[in-house]
């Protein structure tokens, strides 16, 4: 077998076990790696109901087989597990140079199992692992945990955690290299539940590639075509920060909760406010289209697009100076920058609207910046919102759930959908709650007509979710190349037949990206049920905001959503993928994409059609 | 004046975020701007109707370029 390893590092904090599974071609085929990977062992291996936080939940950390081959942008790991969150399938991915060395470790994926006594960091050097006592970086940020760890272990990738993985905060990410964060649905929570502050990994062997000397020049080839493209010189500029102009243009800003699409200061906080204060850039490795953007505002911090939406307009402040401050604590306190800023913005609501006693307005900064560590600490208000907007909405009552911004109990990443009616399905159907990973679709939107309602728009996001969310989150590369710059999509077939000698057609990627779908989708049935919630369609409804609440503002003003026509595109969705009315998985569709055991299991907790 | 709208790229390209031309008489779009790189890589909007290069434009519209791109991380 080229291209995987085969495999799989399993360790147990618990009885400090350690064992390297192997895997077949078949299963390779099957899952192809990454989120692939991750989910076929939730599924298979953690008992449905599990309490997130508990020990019997697993990590898995997930390379594919393209991951931090030498080729654009390929530096990426997936962090996945039962989201603390949601309730339901989470993960996310990270660049960073763990990936790299993981993979020249010999391993394909990770799985962590069961809880540590007392705070502990593994290392990880080709076959020799250690379980270390992490006492000593409990407790401290990230970049100050990772900085001591290369101290001691010299060149190595290292993922971590901070105080509030640490403290279970609910959208804790697992961190790198000071800015690189993964794993919005809680995955650093559920590293910090076993009581394991780090991973450290050093690999010196050889990728098991097919054919080298091809791989090396497709990927030479590549580097340049990405290079040559028209886009790349203003891509080096800006970055997905452009993206500020972008959005307010076409109305999609987060603005004060969701509450507008556009924002009276967004030129302050947009690319070329940025390209102002930009020191230098960062990329994950393999990359050449370094995308971190490092900003000198009141605190040197690495930014991009999200962060900037949801900790800048979306909280109405319009000054780079505190999102730098505000981006910094999330990543050294390891937390997610798009929750955060959902959950500020939601307290900034509840005080307006004097659901709570605290005091906070719209673009208080300095009161955003408190409020940020309180809840990393779970001090004060900030532990009420460690636990999500989902649930702090619901603590609340009087209304606050009409403008928690959540879909599944994940917090909508930076794009309102007030106007965007095919956007905001994304968001629905998006397999981890609401994230932009697997089908950002505004553009296309824009391109088939902004309020066209039609099964063709439906067909298309379906598109879009098997070529971002199937084959990018399973090659485990970066769609950046392809998204960003046009960087053409057959490429990849050609990396793989390099990679692994395996000829597959992107026709083939597409059937295994909807086995994934059915999969995870049949993850967040069972979950759902076992755990005593009634399943119904809408856990794919976006938050009552944009069907009640119109813009108020721009020349949308007056825009919202329909809920017919939002049903009316679930039902294509639901169609489209073979699932039932009720959004779930039929028995043929289960079969159909090789899931037959799935079905069986899948059973025992609901009638399948 | 026809008023043209350049976002992102198309912003970068031009070295100008909104371009106003006088014209005589209905112009294609693409006769106003002239060649763009990456132009299939662009929506264009016209009045907020989507449109070609190749459509019409007169003095009284406004038109928006915008290039596709594909979200933050």
């Amino acid at each position: 077998m080229y291209g995987w390893s085969g495999k799989i590092l399993r360790i147990n904090l618990s009885t400090n076990k350690i064992k390297t599974q192997t895997f077949d071609l078949n299963f390779a085929l099957k899952y192809i790696g990454g989120r692939g990977f991750a989910v076929k062992i939730l599924w298979d291996e953690v008992p449905p109901g599990t309490h997130p936080l508990s020990p019997d939940n697993k990590l898995i950390i997930a390379s594919g087989p393209l991951t931090t081959i030498p080729m654009p942008s390929s530096g990426k790991i997936v962090v996945a597990a039962k989201s603390p969150l949601t309730g339901g399938y989470g993960d996310g991915n990270i660049g960073t140079m763990a990936a790299y060395h993981m993979r020249r470790a010999g391993y394909d994926a990770l799985v962590i199992e069961g809880k540590a006594k007392k705070p502990t960091y593994a290392y990880i050097e080709n076959d020799t692992v250690q379980l270390l006592p992490a006492d000593e970086l409990w407790g401290l940020k990230t970049t100050d945990a990772e900085e001591k760890l290369k101290k001691t272990h010299g060149t190595v990738g290292v993922i971590s955690i901070g105080p509030a993985g640490e403290k279970l905060v609910k959208f804790a990410t697992i961190i790198s290299e000071g800015g690189r964060s993964g794993g919005r649905p809680g995955i650093g929570a559920v590293m910090g539940s076993k009581n394991l502050k780090a991973i450290v990994f050093k690999g010196t062997e050889e990728l098991p590639l097919y054919d080298k000397s091809l791989t090396n020049k497709l990927g030479t080839e590549g580097y340049k075509a990405v290079k040559q493209k028209p886009g790349y010189p203003f891509w080096m500029r800006q970055g997905t920060v452009a993206t500020v102009e972008w959005a307010q243009a076409n109305s999609v800003l987060p603005t004060y909760n969701f509450k507008e699409g556009i924002f009276d200061y967004a030129d302050n906080v947009n690319g070329y406010a940025m390209e102002k204060i930009k020191i230098r850039q960062k990329g994950c490795p393999s990359c050449n289209m370094v995308c971190g953007m490092i900003i000198k505002g009141d605190v040197i911090a690495e930014i991009d697009y999200e962060n900037v939406g949801m900790l800048g307009p979306n909280l109405g402040i319009g000054d780079y100076a505190k999102i730098a401050v505000l981006n910094k604590i999330a990543d050294d306190l390891g937390m997610d920058t798009i929750s955060l800023g959902s959950v500020i913005g939601f307290a900034m609501e509840a005080s307006e609207k004097h659901l709570i006693n605290e005091k906070i307005e719209w673009g208080d900064a300095a009161t955003a910046i408190q409020l940020a560590e309180d809840i990393a600490l779970r001090r004060g208000l900030g532990d009420l919102l460690a636990e999500g907007t989902k649930n702090a909405a619901q603590k609340l009552g009087n209304g606050a759930e009409e403008f928690a911004m959540h879909v599944k109990g994940l917090e909508i990443s930076a794009y309102d959908c007030h106007a965007a009616p095919g956007m905001a399905l994304a968001y629905g159907t998006s397999p981890i709650g609401a994230h932009h990973k697997d089908a950002w679709f505004i553009s296309t939107e824009i391109q088939m007509g902004r309020f066209v309602i039609s099964r063709e728009k439906v067909e298309k996001l379906v598109w879009m979710q098997r070529v971002r969310g199937g084959i990018f989150e399973t090659l485990v590369s970066c769609r950046f190349p392809w998204v960003e710059l046009g960087y053409e999509l057959e490429n990849y077939p050609a990396y793989f037949k390099a990679a692994t000698g395996i000829d597959m057609t992107l026709d083939d990627m597409f059937k295994i990206a909807d086995r994934i779908y059915n999969l995870i989708r049949a993850y967040w049935v069972r979950e759902m049920v076992v755990s005593g919630n009634s399943w119904s369609r809408e856990i794919d409804y976006p938050p009552p905001r944009w069907f009640k609440h119109p813009l108020t503002k721009g020349p949308l003003k007056g825009t919202k959503l329909s809920y017919e026509d939002y049903d009316r595109m679930l039902s294509w969705y639901y169609e489209i993928r073979n699932w039932d009315e009720r959004g779930i998985p039929t028995k043929q569709a289960l079969i159909n994409t090789g899931l037959e055991d799935v079905a069986v299991e899948l059973s025992k907790y609901v009638n399948l059609r | 004046m026809v008023k043209i709208r350049l976002i992102g790229f198309f912003r970068f390209v031009l070295g100008k975020e909104v371009i106003e031309v006088q014209l005589e008489k209905p112009t294609k779009l693409i006769n106003v701007i002239g060649e763009l790189p990456d132009k299939e890589r662009a929506i264009v909007l016209i009045n907020g109707k989507n449109a070609s290069f190749d459509s019409e434009v007169t003095n009284s519209d406004e038109v928006m370029i915008i290039p596709i791109i594909g979200g933050g991380f």
